[in-house]
């Protein structure tokens, strides 16, 4: 009987010889985890933060405004009364319409400057045109340059840019004047002639215009 | 007596006899002899440390890259809007101190634009269209570089930042106008064997 007993210490000595062995293999895993990985061992180290820059960006910003008012033709001192105070009288007071174009101030870069001055026709308009009795002059001011006036039958349009970028803070200057002679191409008196079209609106001149960032310049 | 027994008491006597001649005769040999003792020798750790950073090692530029074309002359940056083809160059005189004769250290770079945690949508496109990388470290232009006593004698190696506001298209950053974001910087120094190359 006792002899037939005898398979549990078998097993325990099984365990015993497999344990060592599954030691043996960790540490071999291991040891050529180590070898393999050099970038795994310690150095000395430091490390250190540079002082955080802030960094903003910076716009470009574009302002229009349009000013009228009204000039005289040239008609002789005296020779007419003229009671209303506003609108085209013939060969007496004509119309400027002044585009100012600028850079604002707080704009980061200089721009350039494209754009168009351009106006639909109305009837009115049209009816002294035909007859000879609308003139039309555009003119730039410092900064500013215009293109040649287009008649395009229903409108009026004229390219503008500037000479050269504006810079932040900088305008520049482009206006159109219209007036109505006191005769028109065939003689007739303009006064009488537009008497049909007293009152009427002619055309309303605006100005389509981007700003557009413009390299910094060598000066900086 | 049996074998094994006559063997043992052999043994032991032989031990004995060898024990007694030696412990005996020493004091019978005669040789020459002298001692001396060498100067002390100091030996110290080599060492490798990065200083603080101050805004004092900052040097900051602001100037334009314009494709095939000169850049233009960069003018001192004191905060000044970028717009579109700006380039903000920071150098940074980092201070080294390395010692040690086989003392060599990898300084590495890693720059980084971060919008604040409350962050505009303008800040967070702005830090999207920035670039930034690392031009030169030590003068070499290099992300990292391989540093020695020798090489950071000076106490500071210069390291060029570059942050990039590309040109894109047309209003293509019109919706970073007015955003704001922080240029960091973390610099490593990690020794590496003497023989590695930069």
């Amino acid at each position: 009987m006792g002899r037939h007993a005898a398979p549990a210490p078998v097993r325990l000595r099984t365990a015993a010889v497999l344990l060592p062995v599954g030691s043996a293999v960790v540490a071999l895993v291991a040891a050529v985890a180590l070898i393999g990985g050099p970038a795994t061992i310690a150095y000395l180290n430091a490390t250190a933060e540079q002082p955080a820059q802030t960094i903003s960006a910076g716009g470009l910003t574009m302002t229009v405004t349009k000013a009228e008012e009204w000039v005289s033709t040239g008609a002789a001192a005296g020779s007419t009364v003229v009671k209303s105070t506003a609108g085209l009288v013939p060969g007496i007071r004509g119309q400027k319409i002044t585009f100012t174009i600028a850079n604002a101030a707080d704009s980061a870069v200089p721009g350039t400057l494209s754009g168009t001055v351009s106006a639909a026709k109305t009837a009115a308009w049209s009816s002294l045109e035909g007859q000879g009795l609308i003139q039309t002059s555009a003119a730039a001011g410092a900064g500013c340059q215009i293109g040649p006036l287009s008649d395009a039958g229903s409108g009026l349009s004229f390219p503008v840019s500037s000479t050269e970028p504006l810079a932040p803070g900088d305008s520049c200057t482009v206006a159109v004047t219209l007036s109505i002679p006191a005769t028109g191409s065939s003689g007739q008196d303009a006064a009488t002639a537009v008497k049909e079209t007293r009152l009427s609106a002619l055309a309303d001149f605006q100005l389509a215009a981007t700003l557009t960032q413009a390299p910094r310049s060598e000066a900086g | 007596m049996r074998g094994s027994t006559r063997a043992l008491i052999g043994a032991a006597l032989a031990l004995g006899l060898g024990g007694a001649l030696l412990a005996g005769g020493a004091g019978t040999l005669a040789s020459w002899t002298d001692t001396a003792t060498s100067e002390p020798q100091a030996i110290s750790s080599g060492s490798l440390d990065l200083g603080t950073i101050g805004t004092g090692d900052l040097q900051a530029s602001l100037f334009q890259r314009v494709a095939g074309a000169p850049d233009t002359l960069a003018v001192p940056y004191t905060g000044q809007a970028l717009v579109p083809g700006d380039v903000l160059r920071i150098v940074v005189d980092v201070p080294v101190r390395i010692t040690g004769q086989n003392m060599r250290a990898r300084l590495d770079v890693a720059p980084s634009l971060t919008a604040a945690s409350s962050a505009t949508p303008a800040d967070a496109r702005l830090a999207d269209a920035l670039d930034v990388a690392v031009v030169s470290v030590g003068g070499a232009a290099a992300a990292t570089s391989i540093l020695s006593p020798t090489s950071v004698a000076g106490g500071t190696v210069p390291v060029t930042l570059e942050v990039t506001f590309p040109w894109g298209t047309t209003s293509q950053y019109n919706d970073a106008v007015g955003g704001r974001v922080d240029l960091d910087a973390s610099y490593t120094l990690t020794q590496v064997p003497a023989g590695e190359a930069g």
